[in-house]
């Protein structure tokens, strides 16, 4: 009776295991498309993964993520009208995963972030607040996320350039910001780490 | 033991990993045989894929074994999922369909503008319905500068192409309003009762629109009500008319914004003095408010408005011997709700009620005229795609309505009471489907009963729209409709029936990041109008004998940033209507149709100014009246009509806003016609008087300031 108690013990442990390999190994490998440049493999590897771990955020996050940041430097409009679009289904996706998750909701922000960017005059009125209102939100879930911090006050300057608005009050909170990015930690694997290099040059843009 | 433990765990792994392994490959092409390049193909349920090559090939292995599903997926095109045997998927070619969902396909909304939603067909932007100089925030106004309308500033309502305002219907989410319009005196126009800023999308279908929309012979404008609120902000409006405050409260699934207002035109009208003697100008408390919740699968709105006010002037007309005083109390309300259903990604379902109570108590004199009106319509539709390329959706509803009518007049003690109830209800069913993304056809049919004329009615409406390359289309459209006589002509007379029109249109669209383009041509007839018999005081022998037709070119150009930092357009309608209804001895064009009209609505930011400058240009020819002193019938023609209004938006800071509009610069001294008295003068004319607007010009000047958390916020969508 005990074998046979030990060996299921040791039998869903080491599917679990399998499984739990595969999952690491997918997302490294995603992962390392996406830095490699290969978005559509990273997106398709992400898609593959969101739908065999049907718990886990993260695919979704990182797949809403790359075709977020593919959308700001794509030319055709349709085509980026329906990147963002698949974006805003994986990040509905995510959030069905991970309620109230400071990472998701600040990904949302970019998403209409994305958005204005791309037809200010279309957006900028209908967007600005929504934005506001999700990093306001991501920020009281977790106040010190780096991510959170950054987006906004980056949303913040871009609407203070528009009223000509003195900027080096914002400029002393960018740079407020950039230990939070060393000093934050994630106990979950593939956590979003990303942004300090944006934070970087954010700031180099306030000292010109 | 030990040695058990490990044999075991050694059985599982090596059984994990020592699967065969199947090579799956193939091609992805789509219709027309070309290579797919970066479509994701893999074992459902498994990592196991990989993405299709430069030649649209794709290659992996799977450890699966049996019976798999192999799914392929690549944006704008319909996913694929394939069943079968994994040692079968091999040498496959998987053609891949163009999704219709993607922005390329056609659209086949008929002649539908729309106006501050993501639509691609979106005409106007979110600010335009409220920075229109001239519109002062009415939604309605704003509307008036499109193609397809007829310029009628001394009413305000709309006029679509050679119809009345009352062939319009206006709808909140899709259900009818009652009342939209607020009480104004003779001369003034009239306002839509609501503010922009609650509503995220208006859509204005000036003809061939679908079978779920009903009772309107001419056109429909219908209003979506926000979503969300994004954000807790009050705001409070100072305004030359009157004082306003608002408040929006957003919560995790739900959320209210709410206003009110009082207007008291007293000050103004101090200020300005205008033609009309007025006693006690408009004053009157107007809120508004709109409750959306969220669940997993569904979406529920309320939107409630309530309006009281009262004005009270002294008027001549020509037929009157001395001045008459007239007092109008009005009182309004409204609840439209609605949930929609989403059961998947499939099918949907959409529940609405709507109920509105207008009352209008007048006294002229000493004769007490009490108009009430009380409406309820409730609306249920479910709506599948079988697939991308195949939509059906079908509903029933049915309005109930009923008018009151009380008089009394005190000094001959003499008192008269009617009322008229009616039910209409209504089925219909409507089909879209696209033969390919660029080629679509909508097939509809609605069945309506009424239950005063004991009649049935059937309208068939259809759609066929074509994509000419990547920005040009054009669509066909015809469709059948009928709508009730004015509910005092059913005062009147029991034996009428519904008046019905018929509407053939032809479209054109061209579409680039800069230039919206369109060219629609219809013709519209006119059968079943009222005509009746009248002299001076009575009609007599109703019946449903007139007929009539509008047919015309409507154009529409607008130009986003041609010229810098400026948005405008051009709406330009030539509209050719005659009519034989009423008490007209012969066909003529109506009083309120104007051949030609032409707006031009340009929009500046200006920088360094902070400060956003709108001019809008209306021209419309001379409208037809009926001079008796004259041989013939509507044989006159009132001069034309010009305008120019101006505004400025002035962002004093993110959360300060100064608004000045004034209306008709140039102080153009614009006519409308003339009335006649009923009986001859001593030179054996009849006395005739011109129709003016009360007054030339409008001034308005508003201080607008919010107050949020994060204090970024402005008002400039919402004057």
């Amino acid at each position: 009776m005990k074998y046979l108690i030990a060996s299921y013990i040791v039998l869903f442990f080491s599917f679990n295991g399998v499984a739990q390999a595969n999952y690491t190994e997918g997302m490294q490998k995603a992962l390392q498309f996406w830095g490699e440049g290969k978005t559509a493999e990273a997106v398709a590897l992400f898609e593959r993964i969101s739908q065999v771990d049907s718990e886990a955020w993260l695919p979704c996050y990182y797949s809403a993520n790359v075709h977020i940041a593919s959308s700001f430097s794509e030319k055709d409009e349709s085509l980026r009208n329906e990147m963002l679009e698949q974006a805003k289904k994986y990040i509905q996706i995510a959030h069905a995963r991970s309620e109230d998750n400071a990472e998701i909701i600040t990904l949302e922000g970019l998403l209409y972030t994305a958005y204005v960017a791309a037809d200010p005059g279309n957006f900028a009125m209908k967007y600005a607040p929504k934005i506001m209102e999700l990093h306001d939100r991501a920020l009281s879930l977790d106040p010190i996320n780096p991510r959170a911090l950054m987006n906004k006050v980056e949303f913040e300057m871009g609407t203070a350039q528009f009223f000509n608005e003195d900027m080096s009050p914002y400029c002393q909170r960018v740079k407020k910001i950039l230990s939070t990015f060393d000093e934050y930690e994630s106990s979950e694997p593939f956590a979003p780490r990303y942004g300090k290099e944006r934070l970087i040059q954010l700031i180099e843009n306030c000292n010109e | 033991m030990k040695t058990f433990f490990f044999f075991i765990l050694f059985i599982i792994c090596s059984h994990t990993h020592t699967h065969a392994q199947t090579t799956i490959q193939g091609k992805v092409v789509d219709k027309a045989g070309i290579s797919i390049i970066g479509a994701n193909v893999f074992i459902e349920g498994s990592y196991d894929g990989s993405i299709t090559d430069l030649d649209g090939r794709f290659r992996f292995q799977t450890s699966r074994e049996d019976n798999q599903v192999l799914c392929i997926s690549y944006l704008g095109y319909e996913s694929k999922q394939i069943p079968g045997e994994v040692n079968q998927f091999n040498d496959l070619v998987i053609q891949l369909r163009e999704s219709s969902q993607v922005m390329d396909a056609v659209e086949i909304a008929g002649s539908t503008f729309k106006a501050g939603d993501n639509s691609s067909l979106a005409v106007l932007k979110p600010m335009d319905i409220v920075t229109t100089a001239g519109s002062l925030g009415d939604v309605i106004a704003s509307f008036q500068t499109l193609p397809g309308t007829q310029s009628n500033s001394e009413d305000g309502r709309l006029f679509v192409r050679g119809g009345d305002a009352e062939e319009t219907l206006i709808f909140i989410d899709g259900m009818r309003v009652f009342a939209p319009y607020t009480n104004s005196i003779v001369g003034s126009p009239s306002r839509g009762r609501f503010s922009p800023f609650l509503f995220q999308g208006i859509s204005f279908s000036s003809g061939g629109y679908d079978a779920g929309y009903g009772q309107a012979l001419s056109g429909i404008l219908d209003l979506k009500t926000s979503n969300e609120v994004n954000q807790t902000e009050s705001n409070v409006n100072v305004m030359t008319l009157g004082l306003g405050f608002g408040h929006k409260q957003s919560f995790k699934n739900s959320s209210i914004s709410a206003n009110v207002n009082y207007i008291d035109l007293a000050p103004y009208n101090w200020a300005i003095p205008n033609r009309v003697n007025q006693k006690r100008p408009y004053h009157g408390v107007s809120g508004e408010a709109v409750f959306t919740n969220k669940t997993s699968h569904g979406i529920f709105k309320t939107y409630v408005s309530g309006e009281t006010g009262n004005i009270r002037f002294i008027n001549q007309g020509i037929n009157d011997e001395s001045p008459r005083s007239l007092n109008i109390n009005n009182q309004n309300a409204y609840l439209a709700s609605s949930y929609l259903h989403t059961f998947n990604d499939k099918t949907s379902l959409f529940a609405g009620l709507s109920l509105g109570q207008n009352q209008e108590l007048l006294r002229l004199d000493s004769t007490d005229i009490d108009q009430s009106f009380k409406g309820l319509h409730a609306k249920a539709q479910i709506t599948h795609f079988f697939n991308d390329h195949f939509k059906c959706k079908a509903g029933i509803e049915t309005v109930l309505l009923s008018n009151d009518l009380t008089k009394n007049i005190a000094s001959i003690d003499f008192s008269y009471e009617d009322d008229i109830y009616r039910s209409l209800s209504a089925a219909f069913v409507e089909s879209e489907y696209f033969f390919s993304p660029k080629l679509a056809l909508k097939i509809g049919l609605r069945s309506e009963y009424h239950s005063l004329f004991d009649a049935f009615s059937l309208g068939p409406r259809m759609t066929l729209a074509q994509k000419i390359n990547k920005q040009q289309q054009i669509s066909v459209s015809y469709g059948e409709y009928v709508q009730e006589p004015a509910h005092h002509y059913l005062f009147s007379s029991t034996n009428l029936s519904n008046q019905k029109a018929s509407h053939l249109l032809l479209n054109y669209q061209f579409k680039s990041k800069k230039h919206i383009v369109r060219v629609e041509g219809y013709h519209k007839r006119y059968h079943s109008l009222i005509s009746y018999e009248a002299d001076a005081f009575t009609i007599e022998d109703l019946d449903n004998n007139g007929h009539g037709y509008a047919r015309g070119i409507d154009l529409f150009w607008r130009a986003n940033d041609v010229i810098k930092n400026t948005d405008c357009w051009v709406s330009y309608s030539w509209l050719k209507s005659k009519r034989m209804y009423k008490d007209y001895p012969s066909l003529a064009m109506p009083s309120f149709a104007t051949s030609h009209n032409v707006s031009l609505v340009s929009k500046t930011w200006i920088r360094t100014l902070n400060t956003q400058l709108s001019l809008t240009y209306t021209l419309a020819s001379g409208r037809p009246y009926e001079n008796p002193n004259i041989d013939g019938f509507m044989e006159s023609l009132s001069k034309p009509y010009q305008n120019l209004s101006l505004s400025l938006a002035y962002l004093i800071s993110a959360q300060k806003i100064l608004f000045i509009s004034i209306s008709n610069i140039t102080r153009v001294q614009n006519e409308f016609g003339y009335t006649y008295a009923h009986s001859r003068g001593t030179d054996g004319l009849y006395p005739g008087q011109l129709i003016r607007p009360n007054e030339d010009q409008f001034f308005f000047a508003g201080f607008f300031m919010t107050f949020s958390r994060d204090q970024k916020r402005n008002q400039l969508d919402q004057l």
